[in-house]
């Protein structure tokens, strides 16, 4: 709950148990209280710690990603719920990891760090302690109106002039690979030696996103975000010969999922959150089909 | 496992599902972390949240670790693309325009340059190609004119088409019904041919019956015929009988007329000799009485002589007298002798007299004789006849058996036979007649008789007698005449109705039934004809008995 919210003296409605992987959600239906309750594979109560859900949820898919497999996370919920926090966390930290040592940062990792950045860590951490020849490359876009934005661009714009960027920036049209995937036709991929640099890419890439005040929520973002991580690793076959492996991890922070009226969102804005429930409708609809096709099966 | 069972899955209408759609039911493993406001005014949007994650936990992605790349190659692709791009890249960068490095210009230079002379020929195609086109489109034109034609032509075969469905569906129903009446009339025929094959048999039964009824027809042909035959041969036995029995009956009718005629000369000698008698006794009698006469007065002379001359021995005349006269009595027969004494006198009546009766009862005797013996032939006369009745009648009945016998016979087709055995059995009309003719002729002679004992009886009745019989005897004969001729003609008429109907109409009562074998059944009953008759043999003997 934020400030706004317990200033307002609102009723919790919402229970979890966490050991039980269930939220119950407490309903006032015709003067009576109605209970329903959801299960999930892991489930984290409001006095969770970003280190909690790391650990739990989000560290097997890294380790996963190291692999060699494909993994997406996303992030997905009300604005104001604390997307942009669980991805990225507060940018706080910044300063603490600039002024300490590289060595020690895994461990110094701030309380309030997000998935991102300790996720890397993490594969850092892991590529450090196997000692296997490793290149890491990441890129960061934004997907704002339809229109992606490379967060990672080299560009002497002025940083956080969003009318400028948004006048300025190129388009990046989506193209396929041929090969059944999709790449985005002049992304920045940047390498990644060390962790330190991703958290200045992570630094740089996340003020350039734009965030505009709402009704909800002061930083709420309206654009979905999604920063990609790809792991080659050098392995040796047993014939002597070398192979590369490669994972990929796609972290997703997706744009809040409120109806445009209650966002209070008017004019430009309005049409931001048709475009941004346009994405959040097709993945809707997308989760909705791929469902029927299961429930079918 | 998650499989796209065909269904549609729209990522193509954002940015967002392209960008992700490895992640979404694809080879990526992805995890959803939704994040929800436990405010209560927000509880819409978080049930909707936590509803949409739910919902996405069911969906089965199918992970799969990445191919792995044989370093060296990815190291050298890489590589390339690095140092272009860098190339590009700082290129850019420093000269604050299009920049690029000397190899990527040339290499442009050349592709432009090749682009260029490609553009030419490109060109020179494209005008051959629109002259091309033009022709086509003449080509086309024409192509499409054909193709209106056609497609004109389409729709009248089309229609015809239909119309030849029609036909063909109406012929098909056609030909199911066609089917239909075949299998029917198969079904049919087969039966026919069974129904044939049943009549066959039963012909060929029906044909030995006939066979056999034809044998038996035959062998009753042959019976008819020998019935035939016997009624000819009985008929001729029968014509024979009568006309035996005519000429019986005429001998019969002579020989009673020689009866009566010799009656009559017998009446007629007696009537004389009676008549004779009668006269003699008259003319003795009146000799007699004259003598008597004679004597008395002689005997008064005598008397009165002796009277005067022996008065004493007058008693004793007196009685020689009365035996004189009683001698003159009996004498009176004997003769003239008038010198005859009274007792000669007398015994000469008496003697005469005597003489007289036995004459009278010789004449009896005789009368009677004659009377016996006229009696002796009326009777063997009536016996005759009645052996001639009981003759004709026994032939009658076996003549009637002899019908009976034909008409057991001919049970088959003798209504005519049995009609003439009708016929004939209507003939004892015939016996009867004679019966009551030789009733009459009885009774006739009977009053005969009883005349003639009356004519015994009295001598002098006699005369009056005698005249009656002759004249029954006339009536008699008369009646007989008549009886024979009605017999006669009955049978005639009998003779007329036999020989006339009955045997022409067995004939055509038997032929429509022959029908075509009428010529050979008849050469069978001429052969037939020969055989001998059974029943004539015995009217034969009948009629010999008879």
């Amino acid at each position: 709950m934020n400030a706004e919210e317990q200033s307002e003296n609102e009723r919790a409605v919402v229970n979890t148990r966490d050991a039980l992987r269930e939220v119950s959600i407490t309903q006032t239906v015709k003067a009576k209280d109605v209970e329903r309750t959801y299960n999930f594979d892991q489930v984290f109560g409001a006095h969770a710690t970003q280190e909690d859900i790391y650990d739990d949820a989000v560290r097997p898919v890294v380790e996963e990603v190291l692999e060699g497999f494909n993994c997406t996370i996303f992030a997905y919920g009300q604005t104001g719920t604390g997307k942009t926090h669980t991805m990225e966390g507060y940018h706080d930290w910044d300063d603490a990891s600039s002024s300490e040592s590289s060595s020690s940062f895994a461990d110094a990792m701030p309380s309030n760090a997000g998935v991102i950045p300790r996720a890397m860590s993490h594969i850092f951490a892991h590529l450090k302690a196997k000692g296997v020849e490793h290149s890491v490359k990441c890129t960061f876009l934004e997907l704002y109106n339809e229109e992606i934005t490379d967060l990672l661009a080299v560009s002497d714009l002025v940083e956080g002039s969003v009318e400028f960027a948004n006048a300025k920036a190129p388009k990046h049209p989506l193209m396929e690979d041929g090969k059944g995937g999709v790449a985005v036709k002049g992304l920045e991929e940047v390498s990644v030696p060390n962790p330190e640099t991703i958290f200045e890419h992570i630094r740089r890439g996340s003020a350039k996103r734009r965030t505009a005040e709402t009704l909800m929520n002061k930083q709420s973002s309206r654009s979905h975000s999604v920063f990609s991580v790809t792991v080659h690793t050098k392995e040796s076959t047993p014939d002597g010969e070398d192979v590369i492996r490669c994972g990929k991890l796609n972290l997703v922070d997706l744009a809040g999922s409120e109806n445009i009226s209650r966002s209070g969102a008017v004019d430009k804005r309005a049409r931001e959150a048709g475009e941004i429930n346009k994405s959040l409708l097709t993945l809707g609809r997308v989760i909705a089909a791929l469902v029927a096709g299961v429930s079918f099966f | 496992m998650f499989c796209l069972q065909g269904g549609h899955v729209p990522y193509r209408d954002s940015k967002l599902t392209r960008l992700l759609r490895d992640a979404l039911g694809g080879k990526s493993k992805t995890c959803i972390i939704a994040t929800v406001s436990p405010a209560a005014h927000s509880a819409e949007e978080t049930l909707q949240t936590l509803e949409y994650a739910h919902r996405a936990k069911s969906i089965k992605n199918k992970p799969e670790i990445n191919a792995r790349v044989t370093k060296n190659a990815l190291l050298k692709d890489l590589q390339k693309e690095v140092e272009r791009l860098t190339a590009d890249l700082t290129a850019t960068r420093e000269k604050n325009g299009v920049y690029l490095s000397q190899q990527s210009y040339d290499t442009q230079e050349e592709e432009r340059a090749q682009l260029k002379l490609r553009a030419d020929t490109q060109k020179s195609a494209l005008d051959l190609a629109k002259s091309e086109l033009a022709s086509l489109a003449a080509l086309f034109e024409d192509q499409k004119k054909a193709h209106k034609a056609l497609q004109r032509e389409h729709a009248h075969h089309a229609e015809k088409m239909s119309m030849a469905d029609a036909e063909i569906q109406r012929t098909k129903a056609e030909l199911s019904k066609e089917h239909d009446a075949r299998v029917e009339s198969e079904y049919l025929a087969d039966e026919f041919e069974r129904a044939q094959e049943r009549l066959r048999v039963k012909t060929s039964t029906l044909g030995e019956t006939l066979h056999g009824a034809k044998d038996e027809m035959r062998l009753l042909f042959g019976k008819i015929d020998r019935v035939v035959d016997i009624d000819v041969a009985n008929r001729s036995v029968l014509e024979a009988v009568k006309s035996d029995v005519v000429a019986r009956l005429e001998r019969l009718e002579a020989s009673l007329a020689e009866v009566k005629t010799a009656e009559e000369s017998a009446r007629a000698a007696a009537a004389s000799a009676i008549a004779e008698l009668e006269g003699a006794r008259v003319k003795e009698r009146d000799a007699l009485v004259g003598q008597i006469q004679k004597m008395r007065t002689d005997a008064k002379a005598a008397t009165s002589k002796a009277a005067v001359a022996a008065r004493a021995a007058a008693t004793s005349a007196k009685a020689a007298a009365d035996a004189a006269l009683a001698a003159a009595e009996t004498a009176a027969a004997a003769g003239a002798d008038c010198d005859l004494t009274g007792e000669t006198v007398d015994a000469q009546i008496v003697s005469l007299l005597s003489a007289m009766d036995a004459g009278r009862d010789a004449e009896c005797a005789r009368f009677k004789s004659l009377a016996e013996t006229d009696a002796a032939r009326s009777a063997r006369a009536v016996e005759l006849a009645n052996a001639q009745a009981t003759a004709a009648r026994e032939a009658a009945v076996a003549m009637a058996g002899a019908v009976e016998e034909m008409a057991a016979y001919e049970v088959t087709g003798g209504t005519p036979v049995i009609k003439t055995a009708a016929t004939m059995l209507a003939t004892p009309v015939r016996s009867r007649d004679v019966d009551e003719m030789v009733r009459e002729r009885e009774a006739t002679l009977a009053a005969f008789r009883a005349r003639v004992a009356a004519g015994e009886a009295s001598g002098s009745a006699d005369e009056a007698v005698e005249s009656t019989p002759v004249k029954d005897a006339t009536d008699e004969d008369e009646e007989d005449e008549n009886a024979s001729s009605s017999a006669d003609e009955a049978t005639d008429e009998t003779d007329e109705e036999q020989a006339e109907t009955p045997t022409p109409e067995v004939v055509e009562e038997v032929k429509p039934k022959r029908g075509g074998r009428a010529a050979s059944t008849r050469g069978t009953r001429g052969v037939k004809t020969s055989g001998i008759p059974r029943a004539p043999l015995v009217d034969k003997k009948n009629a010999q008995d008879a």
